[in-house]
């Protein structure tokens, strides 16, 4: 990985921070509360080659800086290092035949809309069940966490495709 | 050992992954309101920080209601001296020469209604004498009770919080209970431990018990909404309409009981000897 790519994930693990808890913390999408998790854009886009432990640790800082912002000790960091530890599986499982390109990166433009959202959806479900189901500490109001995970996915989905196409780079 | 080394490895991912989830969920679990550390909260100086800034850009754009809340309220506190007033002469009217619960003024800066845990953050702290265990009002009644504070900041365990459990009484005939949030609403609350042979009707006032010593007595909470016979047990089950909107508060007091001292210290002392 060149040092450019490193500087770009660096600045993009701070602004993305700094979205999350100054705009989409305040974003109530419907009257359940359910607020765009765009931070795990990073985990997203973290390029291929990253190493796989790496991850995990950024993402437990990446988690815990947002749970430090929005008082949720502990809640932001599980779920961020859950979808941190899927994610090679992921990758794996939807690579192409001949695996991934050399120099591309997890984005639409390299992968295809299709296989973006596959793979964005994936990780986005398993951050909202972890997500959810450990705010709600249990299964008493399982049809509330449920509809919870299925409106947040979506809308954050629907947020991070979208982002992908007004932040629009190589 | 080299063959420990060799599974550690081997398995470093999976091992890596495992303490940082123990970390995360031991953080989530032990979380106890009365032992927060201010430092790994909102109110820390750097979130602090940027919520006040993020704030007093906000406030520009809701002036125009903030200033009818805070009409209103005096127009309240007028009503209330015109009584004072009248009842002066009186003599069963008590005056009592020091101020037992002192009011700071604050400003709500960042605010959460939905989660499990909800906490505030105010633009009050230690320089500005707020303590833990602080009582925090809105002009409509109870709102929370400081968890932490830091210099210029303090965490605000709100009453929307499912860990934090407020002794409360029915008004009108002095019977009290727990009030507590079910994590569900953001404008209702539960109301236990109130015997079924009492007399309760939906519209009852709620408030504050005083028996708390974070509270002084009499403090509005909210109105009874719904009541329900239990089965189990000789309670009720009733729901509480909360008076405060948590969703738009933005202007609080913080109540110091100068007294909290004395009558925590009376209780302890009671509770060794007995």
């Amino acid at each position: 990985m060149s040092i450019n790519i490193i500087y770009r994930n660096i600045i993009r693990f701070f602004i993305l921070i700094f979205l999350q808890i100054f705009i989409f913390n305040n974003i109530n999408v419907t009257s359940f509360g359910i607020i765009p998790f765009v931070y795990i854009l990073y985990i997203i886009l973290s390029p291929f080659e990253t190493p796989n432990w790496l991850l995990l640790i950024t993402a437990f800082f990446l988690g815990l800086l947002i749970d430090i912002f929005s008082d949720t000790l502990g809640l932001n960091s599980s779920a961020s290092v859950l979808i941190a530890f899927i994610r090679p599986w992921i990758l794996n499982s939807l690579s192409p035949r001949d695996g991934y390109e050399v120099s591309t990166f997890p984005r639409i433009y390299y992968q295809g809309l299709v296989w973006f959202i596959k793979y964005a959806a994936i990780l986005i479900l398993f951050h909202q069940i972890a997500y959810y189901f450990l705010d709600a500490f249990g299964f008493d109001n399982l049809g509330l966490t449920l509809i919870k995970v299925i409106i947040g996915s979506f809308i954050t989905l629907s947020i991070i495709v979208l982002s992908q196409y007004i932040v629009y780079r190589k | 050992m080299n063959t420990l080394l060799k599974v550690i490895v081997r398995f470093h991912f999976l091992l890596i992954f495992i303490i940082l989830e123990t970390i995360s969920l031991s953080l989530f679990i032990s979380e106890d309101i009365n032992k927060k550390n201010v430092v790994y909260s909102s109110a820390n100086v750097v979130s602090g920080y940027f919520y006040n800034k993020i704030n007093n850009w906000r406030s520009y754009f809701i002036l125009a209601k903030e200033n009818e809340d805070l009409r209103a309220e005096n127009l309240k506190l007028k009503n209330d001296i015109q009584i004072i007033e009248k009842n002066k002469d009186n003599k069963s009217f008590q005056k009592s020469d020091s101020l037992q619960y002192p009011y700071i003024a604050a400003k709500v800066i960042n605010n959460t209604v939905y989660k499990g845990k909800n906490y505030m953050t105010i633009d009050k702290g230690k320089l500005d004498g707020v303590d833990k265990d602080c009582g925090i009002i809105g002009n409509e009644g109870i709102v929370g009770v400081v968890a932490a504070v830091s210099n210029r900041y303090a965490l605000v365990v709100s009453l929307l919080n499912e860990r934090l459990a407020l002794s409360a009484k029915i008004k009108k005939n002095n019977y009290f209970g727990t009030l507590k949030w079910n994590a569900d609403d953001y404008r209702f609350a539960e109301f236990t431990e109130i015997p079924n042979h009492t007399n309760i009707n939906i519209g009852d006032t709620v408030v504050s018990s005083g028996f708390s010593a974070i509270f002084p007595e009499g403090i509005n909470l909210g109105v009874i909404y719904k009541v329900e016979t239990s089965e189990s047990n000789n309670f009720y089950d009733l729901k509480v309409k909360l008076s405060t909107d948590f969703k738009s508060i933005r202007n609080v007091y913080v109540i110091k009981n100068l007294q909290r001292k004395e009558q925590i210290n009376l209780e302890n002392l009671a509770e060794d000897e007995y």
